[in-house]
């Protein structure tokens, strides 16, 4: 019976309006982010710039202790403290006191008063491009790297949540580009531990996650309120088929059909790896398939179990209102580590690049227990759903049942 | 005079205030994701364009909702009242609703220090509110389908952050700062759509 | 396992407003039909035997299964909701096909009954029109061939004439009489002419209580020989209403045409004639107060 049904679910999909609108947009975006996606060749010697190589990736304490502070004491100057709780600016107001406090700060770090700032800091783009260059500063002699850290703590603890000056923040701040030496390290990570198109299925997996972590909840959703709006629940309702078969088929369909047109695109930067047949790469040639189950599968499985549970719950569109929020903060709160190696508990983890294998490998625990997360969280969201629905089957729970209709002109949201 | 009054009354009472009621939170909620004081001009029309507007999906969208169940859609339709007046005055409450929470929003952001043209930004807001509607309401009289209905505005929201002011051009709608030409563009559009939403929707059953 | 359906004590109530109260029911092979208006609480009786509500007391058997056991019952019932669709954009044999699975049907058994059960219900040619396409009737015909696809011993229909014209109506209670020769068939209406033509044994339910119990020959010999019909003016019409129980008026000019109930000729002008089922139906919600019997 699950066979018969999930097949059959599987083509009412594919037979829905919504599906297909998701199969285009998906498309669409594929083709507007990686449609002229082009493979990164061997750097030369001598080449005009290496930008297209990534940054250092072994950035020094030194590093993060001078454009740490220097973007503290920018700050400080400007009296302009920017955090970015979920990506949005805000703008932080500090009292008097704070502010002395930020002041005795940057002293301590730096060995400057509040009034040879303004020197220092014109001083530094005498020889610096404004444009280009993140302001500098020089430490006090001595100054260790835990003492830097303490400091750096009190202040993000005074600005309160999004602010740069955590620990992961201020690494993530510091992006050296690499000189020759650098990309040709990069590269080598690229060709040799990344298989080359798996540092492409990594970035795939990065774009399409923004779309993946929100279209599937719209067919989720339709599909769920079809039975309602066809009259169709008390004739399932009444059949045999047990309640754990009826969704189970529904959901596996649902997560099936989601995922069929996101592989077949992702097979694409595959073919062009191969395609662009760089010498001496250790091609692995289902890098595709290991990072759309890993990475995407349960990104969709828990997105669709939202959809089914709130649908089923509520039989409304509040589905749709809860995962674009969900959507909308992860979107937000990624965007502030783009290069990818910190993905925490990110719906949608970032990764925005084909390089960085190092931060990649840093990340792989957190972004496996991160993944192992969400399709726990769809498999209990999806046994609630089984249990709502099962109390449903027995009149519990229902809120357009004839008893209501006779008293309310409407009960839909 | 009192027949539109009870459409509104009813309307808010049974279908309007729960939208309502999200859109209150969102707008109230914003403090926590976002800065809405001291923000220069470029961050206050952010703010405005990117998180304000939505509230033009959560009122538009559902005009059509009540009628979805097709009995009740007939019980409609036999009344005297033509069901284009119906449609026209939930629109209008959806309308007004959205201008007064977007003139409270700006007021705060003014009173919070906030860098701006007040009237030039309330209007742009509006309009990026009307676009948003209008899609909404278009896409679920093309469709039937309230989902697909919040689907495209989304969409359209999406590929504006996506593919920005170069590729949508005059259909921008995010361009307060960049075009300010944009406005009048998507407003037009949106009550455009509007209007061939509800003689669509009225045709089709 | 006896074909049969017995109901002890049952009670089922949505908050403060009791739907059923202590009902025992008795009901064997054939058309059994639950006459009362509406509200009477007869949607509720039929959900809760399909086990698509849960009560609050009692006992329910069907076929000796206990009315708890939801996936065992479900195997040997088919219900036929008063309000209903399906997918509109299914062909006809497809939605069948999609009942038929979650009935848990092989793909052999689906072949063999679907074909069959359209043909019974007339609906052959319309195989493969979209559910959208069909009329009141049709869906109504659909709607019993998806209720016995899987062969149930029992089938609940809830108020399934409504809304269908004279002559499909009586078309669906031969089709739902055919039905009933091997197995029980449970016909809610609040039409009595539907009961009246088709079930042998009938309930009449009012405000949760069974207010009557028997053959229809039975809820005859309540009125029996007390029926009387006159035509009277219409200011002799408040006389009569106030004196007698009126069980019909038909207005005709300035005359009503009413059939009442009297124990001894009530006037010269009143003509005896014979008990109908309306009679002894709107006898029985007139006199309101305690069952007759159970």
């Amino acid at each position: 019976m699950f066979i018969t049904l999930f097949r059959k679910e599987c083509v009412q999909t594919a037979k829905s309006l919504t599906y297909w609108l998701y199969v285009a947009c998906l498309v669409l975006f594929f083709n507007s982010q990686l449609g002229n996606m082009h493979i990164l060749t061997p750097p030369q010697e001598g080449q005009e710039n290496y930008f297209d190589y990534g940054f250092e990736t072994d950035i020094t304490e030194q590093d993060i202790m001078e454009t740490g502070a220097g973007s503290l004491v920018w700050a400080y100057y400007y009296d302009n403290y920017m955090t970015y709780p979920v990506g949005f600016a805000k703008s932080v107001s500090l009292n008097a006191d704070e502010k002395e406090e930020i002041g005795d700060i940057i002293c301590e770090l730096t060995g400057l008063k509040p009034a040879d700032l303004e020197a220092d800091i014109a001083a530094f783009f005498e020889t610096h491009d404004i444009q280009t260059t993140q302001y500098e500063v020089k430490l006090k002699e001595g100054l260790t790297y835990d003492r830097f850290l303490k400091y750096m703590d009190r202040v993000a603890e005074i600005l309160g949540p999004g602010s740069g000056y955590t620990e992961e923040n201020l690494r993530a701040n510091v992006q050296i580009p690499v000189d020759y030496e650098g990309a040709v390290a990069n590269y080598r990570d690229l060709t040799e531990k990344d298989g080359l198109t798996g540092g492409y299925a990594r970035l795939f997996c990065d774009y399409m996650g923004v779309i993946l972590g929100i279209l599937p909840v719209f067919v989720t959703a339709t599909r769920m309120l079809r039975d309602k709006r066809s009259r169709m629940q008390e004739l399932i309702y009444a059949r045999r088929a047990p309640s754990g078969t009826v969704m189970g088929s529904r959901y596996l369909a649902l997560v099936c059909m989601h995922m069929l047109p996101a592989a077949v695109l992702s097979v694409i930067p595959t073919v062009n790896c191969i395609r662009a047949g760089i010498e001496g790469v250790n091609l692995d040639y289902l890098a595709w398939l290991k990072y759309d189950l890993g990475w995407l599968l349960p990104m969709v499985m828990a997105v669709i179990s939202v959809g089914i549970f709130c649908t089923e719950l509520t039989e409304t569109a509040l589905a749709v209102l809860v995962q674009t929020a969900w959507w909308f903060i992860s979107l937000m709160t990624g965007g502030t580590e783009m290069y990818g190696g910190s993905y925490g508990w990110n719906l949608i983890p970032r990764h925005n690049t084909e390089l960085n294998y190092a931060g990649f490998e840093e990340g792989i625990r957190q972004l496996a227990a991160n993944r192992i997360f969400y399709a726990v969280l769809a498999m209990v969201l999806l046994a609630l759903t089984i249990l709502i629905y099962e109390r449903k089957r027995k009149g519990h729970l229902r809120r357009s049942g004839k008893i209501f209709r006779n008293h309310k002109s409407t009960d839909q949201v | 005079m009192g027949k539109y009054l009870e459409i509104t009354k009813v309307q808010i009472k049974y279908n309007a205030w729960q939208h309502f009621l999200i859109s209150v939170l969102l707008l109230a909620a914003s403090p926590l994701v976002l800065g809405i004081s001291n923000l220069d001009a470029a961050q206050t029309a952010k703010v405005l364009e990117t998180y304000v507007a939505l509230v033009g999906i959560l009122l538009f969208v559902p005009v059509f909702l009540p009628e979805q169940d097709r009995d009740l859609w007939d019980v409609v339709k036999a009344r005297y009242t033509k069901i284009t007046t119906v449609y026209l005055t939930r629109i209008l409450i959806s309308f007004l609703f959205s201008a007064l929470l977007t003139l409270i929003f700006l007021m705060v952001m003014r009173a919070g220090n906030c860098e701006m043209e007040s009237l030039k930004y309330y209007f742009g807001t509006m309009a990026e509110v009307i676009a948003f509607g209008g899609l909404g309401i278009f896409a679920y009289a093309v469709s039937d389908n309230l989902i697909v209905g919040y689907m495209i505005p989304l969409g359209y929201y999406v590929a504006g952050i996506g593919a920005g002011y170069k590729y949508m051009k005059k259909l921008y709608p995010f361009g307060m700062l960049a075009d300010y030409e944009t406005k009048y563009w998507i407003l037009a559009a949106g009550i455009v759509l509007m209007s061939c939403g509800i003689l669509l929707f009225r045709r089709r059953r | 396992m006896k074909t049969e359906i017995v109901i002890r004590n049952l009670s089922k109530s949505y908050g403060k407003k009791q739907a059923l109260k202590n009902v025992d029911l008795q009901i064997g092979k054939g058309m059994f039909g639950l006459l009362g208006r509406n509200g009477a609480g007869k949607t509720t009786l039929m959900k809760v035997l399909s086990t698509l509500l849960e009560k609050d007391s009692g006992k329910i058997k069907v076929c000796g299964i206990s009315v708890e056991h939801a996936s065992e019952i479900r195997k040997i019932t088919g219900y036929l909701p008063q309000e209903f669709s399906m997918y509109p954009n299914m062909k006809v044999y497809e939605a069948m096909d999609y009942l038929g699975v979650l009935s848990g049907l092989t793909k052999a058994q689906r072949k063999e009954r679907i074909p069959m059960l359209l043909e019974r219900v007339n609906l052959t040619e319309n195989a493969g029109i979209k559910v959208r396409a069909l009329s009141g009737g049709m869906k109504r015909r659909l709607g019993i061939a998806q209720a016995i696809l899987h062969d149930p011993k029992v089938l609940i229909v809830d108020e399934p004439t409504a809304g269908l014209d004279p002559e499909e109506r009586v078309r669906f209670r031969n089709l739902l009489s055919e039905i009933a020769e091997d197995r029980i068939v449970i016909l809610s209406t609040h039409i009595v002419g539907d009961v009246e033509a088709t079930c042998e044994e009938i309930a009449v339910i009012d405000q949760g209580r069974i207010l009557f119990r028997g053959t229809v020959g039975e809820l005859l010999s309540l009125v029996e020989g007390r029926v009387y019909r006159a035509e009277v003016s219409r200011k002799e019409l408040d006389r009569i209403r106030s004196s007698y129980n009126v069980t019909s008026m038909i207005t005709l000019g300035n005359n009503v045409k009413v059939r009442f109930l009297a124990d001894t000729k009530p006037f010269s002008t009143a003509q005896h004639c014979d008990a109908g089922v309306e009679d002894a139906y709107m006898y029985l919600m007139q006199r309101e107060g305690a069952p007759l019997c159970s």
